[in-house]
């Protein structure tokens, strides 16, 4: 027998031409169901914003079980009282972005404008800090890579062998395509080099570049080194991950604003009301995402070891 | 029991409907700006089959090397990039997006009685992701290529390897961006737009190994996306991550790399057990065996496929104890591989078997990702993979899943739904003989290779001893049977699109709700919406049968 | 549409409760103690979490299937950590 025959497969006639919200699309047979889905799929968004910044999660603590006395004193040096500012900032921020979800649900529209602007502004403040943050880092050379120099104690940089790259050799440097080639690569007798120091206690190649200092065992120490020498690879992997987590955050910040002036601006032309307020709703999850990865940071990158004194 | 075998010829003859969504809008800017899902389906299905044949030209390399045991064809360096574009091009570019890109794209709103996925626009936006990342990495390929792998260990793709690594990390980071947004995608279709009726345990089993798979590519995909991104910035601004030489680890890089990488092996299976399941039934005119535990094993293996990734690493320094829990799970996860298949089988039996091309391809399948799973358990034993680690037993293994395994069982699904998709029929003596040329080329490509690798001949070398060469050319020659069985279906299939007989909405005469519409469907996908009473596979018996 | 539209005072009261929070992981991590200084860190950073997605982001007056959608990011996230950590952690091992 057919199975068609069999089935009672009824047919009802589509929603399409009923009367409905002039924000409804036409997949969606109600705007119940449209807000729903959503929702759903902001969520969906979230959870694997979760596994992406997981990712760097899992290196640090990976890092910092390897290198635990390196990332405290490389930690110390971070400023915690702009850290600290930083993070009131933006629970701020979280607590404006929840009102202008409220204000979008009552369908307030002057107040819903209100709480994005201050936002925004709170947002740009964060960034601000940052700013100021990272130029520290830039002028102490603490950024990882070709010119690292990490002197907690405020001693002149001995671990480099040549003046630091100047900003347009760095450009010129993206510019002809060398940025897409392995710096080893280039040449192969200072890859040789380089590799054949991790295997020995001491690197005392004049011709080696890189690593100026010598490579340790997470578990050994290397008898006669000093707690200067023993922080230097743990302190350039702590500073690649502060400039990781907090450059990804920053970067999901910035989209934020973004999407905040585009918000705004559909809220000034009427666009949200108390039958839809969708995207606001959705952007305060995913403005509020961006608070909880900072409030997880803020401590693992700023407060590990403060008790110890390591200054 | 008399089997009434039927011969669709049979049937009267169907004819194809006026308005159909491909003929709803013919310009280049109505399937450019589409944002229907069929549409975007075939779009996905042109751009994955041009990804298909470069990395056959690929692998039609390394095996024309592979002829002699000297390095005489191509340099060792050539010989790296020759395997490892194989390798991104067919993973990335080819079978993570192929069934859920585009039958899924296809079939689930479909399936569930809907006429549209949750987020179309976004759907139409992840093609474009999905090309422009694969783009980049055939850019990559023709400005040089790769040559650290598929698997880009690190220090030598952060730091030693002199080739266009970085291209290849952003091409596979924007592809990556286009799975986890179609996950999202199917994930919310699948909880909020089902017709009435239908509930969870009505559903296809095809929806839910898709529904499994999309769990997969939205949990896994963003720990690609990161490690790819730590890479290009290790290796563009040498910070250090996973380089020994500067206190990284390349270890970590590994763990981050597999946490993604395995459950993606299960993204490349799990839609072909999909589709297996609803051939198998329909071809045995029979409801399925056990359909809540084939349903249920779906998502048990989304959910224990993420506890086994470091059965990769056993012999990359991890601690042993790590590696006895992992190989206690990766034993446990083929558990609910093996559910699958033993309902299939005890679907067919006493079952109204048709032997049409779909199911020659799900019988292929049964056996060959039996052979697959069960050399899987082999490796996931810690001694046995010590002494076959890197060798050419893993790559007959992975070749036994993923091609006897997710490709048959994509050229199965896309035989299968053709009709339904062209409102055509493929030529059936073509479909068969290609099916059975491409059985016994894959075996005779492949199943050689398991001996190489037992008896020692390790993978990614372009020169080996002159002991291997029989077992090699054996390979090499069934790999152009292979060849010529995967060109069969481009040629007979594009025939049909304007000679194949009109299919009419159900030429199978098999149920589901994407067989109540006409072939092709029109834009809207059902004429009213779906109102569904019965059970998945309700199958009663055939005429002139009790 | 069924939002639940929450309470100004709620709003506030989450906002005082964050900051403190704050200001009290401040404070402890200048105390020594000893090896608990990391995990009492990370618990007032889980409050904290587990206030803003219960309240700002509504999680407490949500549908079953949000509520299961964040236990399953939570989830992930935990097998990410604690698995790859079995390695790390057991390498020292005899």
């Amino acid at each position: 027998m057919d199975p068609r025959s069999e089935q009672q497969i009824a047919l009802e006639p589509h929603h399409a031409d009923a009367p409905h919200h002039p924000r409804q699309f036409h997949h969606f047979d109600t705007m119940e169901q449209q807000y729903q889905s959503s929702s759903l799929g902001m969520w969906v968004f979230l959870i694997q914003e979760i596994m992406f910044f997981g990712g760097l999660f899992v290196a640090y603590l990976v890092y910092r079980h390897k290198y635990y006395e390196a990332f405290g004193i490389a930690s110390a040096t971070l400023r915690i009282d702009l850290g600290a500012f930083n993070t009131a900032v933006l629970i701020g921020s979280s607590l404006t972005m929840a009102l202008a979800v409220n204000a979008a649900q009552r369908g307030l529209r002057k107040r819903l404008m209100t709480f994005i602007v201050l936002t925004m502004i709170l947002g740009s403040i964060f960034l601000g800090v940052k700013v100021v943050e990272y130029t520290e880092k830039f002028e102490k050379r603490e950024i990882p890579g070709k010119n690292f120099c990490f002197e907690p104690q405020g001693a002149a940089c001995t671990n480099v062998s040549h003046a630091p790259e100047s900003t347009p050799a760095i450009l010129q440097r993206y510019a002809t395509g060398h940025f897409f080639e392995a710096s080893h690569a280039a040449a192969p007798h200072e890859a040789e080099a380089t590799h054949g120091s991790g295997t020995t206690a001491e690197s005392t190649h004049a011709e080696s570049v890189e690593p100026q200092y010598r490579v340790r065992d997470a578990i050994g120490d290397v008898p006669g080194s000093s707690e200067r020498d023993r922080s230097k690879p743990g302190a350039e992997i702590y500073f690649s991950l502060y400039f990781a987590m907090t450059g990804m955050h920053a970067i999901h910040m910035i989209v934020g604003m973004g999407l905040m002036a585009w918000l705004l601006f559909h809220a000034y032309r009427g666009r949200y009301s108390q039958t839809y307020f969708t995207p606001i709703e959705n952007f305060g999850l995913y403005w509020h995402f961006v608070d909880i990865v900072w409030i997880y940071l803020f401590p693992l990158l700023y407060l590990i070891n403060r008790h110890i004194g390591a200054h | 029991m008399s089997t009434v075998v039927r011969d669709v010829a049979h049937v009267e003859p169907e004819v194809m409907p006026e308005h159909h969504y491909l003929n709803d809008g013919h310009s280049l800017k109505s399937w450019l700006l589409t944002v229907d899902h069929k549409r975007i389906g075939v779009l996905y299905l042109l751009t994955i089959t041009f990804f298909f044949f470069i990395g056959g030209l690929m692998a039609t390399l390394v095996r024309l090397e592979l002829l002699t045991p000297a390095g005489d064809l191509l340099q060792s360096d050539a010989y790296n990039k020759a395997f490892t574009m194989h390798g991104v091009m067919m993973i990335f570019f080819f079978l993570v997006p192929s069934i859920p890109a585009t039958l899924g794209n296809f079939l689930v709103p479909l399936m569930i009685g809907a006429k549209d996925v949750a987020f179309p626009r976004l759907n139409l936006m992840t093609w474009y992701i999905f090309t422009t990342g694969a783009l980049c990495g055939l850019a990559a390929m023709i400005t040089g290529g790769v040559d650290t792998g598929w698997t880009f260990y690190t220090p030598f793709s952060t730091t030693f390897s002199n080739t266009k690594v970085m291209l290849t990390a952003i091409g596979i980071l924007i592809a990556g961006f286009a799975s986890i947004f179609t996950g999202l995608n199917f994930i919310v279709t699948i909880h909020k737009l089902r017709a009435p009726g239908l509930t969870w345990f009505r559903l296809p089993l095809f929806i839910w190994s898709q529904y499994a798979t999309s769990l997969i590519m939205v949990l896994g995909t963003p720990v690609l996306a990161i490690t790819l991104i730590l890479v290009a910035l290790e290796r563009g601004l040498h910070i250090g991550i996973f380089d020994p030489a500067l206190g990284g680890d390349p270890v970590l890089f590994q763990h981050m790399f597999w946490f993604y990488s395995h459950p993606a092996v299960y993204i490349m299976i799990l839609p072909g057990m999909g589709v297996i399941s609803e051939v198998i039934t329909a071809f045995s005119h029979k409801r399925i065996f056990g359909y809540k535990a084939v349903a249920l094993s779906s998502l048990a293996i989304a959910v224990f496929g993420f506890l086994v990734w470091a059965h990769h690493m056993f012999v990359a320094g991890i601690s042993v104890y790590s590696a006895l829990i992992f190989s206690l799970i990766s034993y446990l996860v083929a558990i609910p591989s093996a559910i699958k298949t033993f309902n299939w089988s005890a679907t067919l039996y006493k079952g109204s078997v048709r032997w049409s091309t779909p199911m020659l391809y799900a019988f292929a399948f049964l056996g060959l990702f039996t052979i697959g799973g069960l050399t899987g358990l082999f490796l996931a034993a810690l001694g046995l993979d010590v002494h076959v680690t890197d060798t050419y037993f893993v790559v007959a293994h992975f070749h036994y899943v993923m091609v006897g395994g997710m490709v048959l069982a994509y050229l199965c699904g896309l035989h299968y739904w053709w009709p339904k998709m062209t409102g055509r029929l493929y030529p059936e003596l073509p479909g068969k003989a290609a099916a059975i040329i491409i059985f016994v080329g894959f075996n005779l490509t492949f199943f050689p290779q398991f001996i190489l690798g037992y008896m020692g001949m390790p993978r990614r070398y372009h020169a080996y001893p002159p002991e291997f060469q029989v077992l090699n050319v054996l390979s090499t020659a069934g790999a152009s049977i292979l060849a010529i069985g995967f060109l069969l279906p481009m040629i007979y299939l594009a025939w049909s699109l304007k000679y194949g007989k009109p299919a009419g909405p159900n030429p199978w005469e098999a149920t589901g709700l994407e067989w109540e519409t006409s072939s092709p469907p029109p834009t809207h996908n059902f004429v009213g919406t779906p109102i569904v009473t019965t059970e998945p596979y309700h199958y009663g018996p055939k005429e002139g049968e009790v | 549409m069924s939002a639940h539209i929450g309470s100004l005072k709620v709003y506030v009261g989450v906002f005082m409760v964050l900051m403190i929070g704050t200001a009290i992981t401040i404070y402890a991590a200048f105390l020594d103690l000893g090896l608990f200084n990391a995990p009492i860190a990370l618990v007032i950073a889980t409050v904290k979490a587990i206030f803003v997605v219960l309240f700002f982001m509504h999680v407490k007056d949500s549908d079953r299937l949000t509520k299961i959608t964040v236990a399953a990011g939570i989830f992930w996230l935990a097998i990410l950590l604690s698995l790859t950590m079995t390695d790390f952690l057991s390498r020292t091992w005899y």
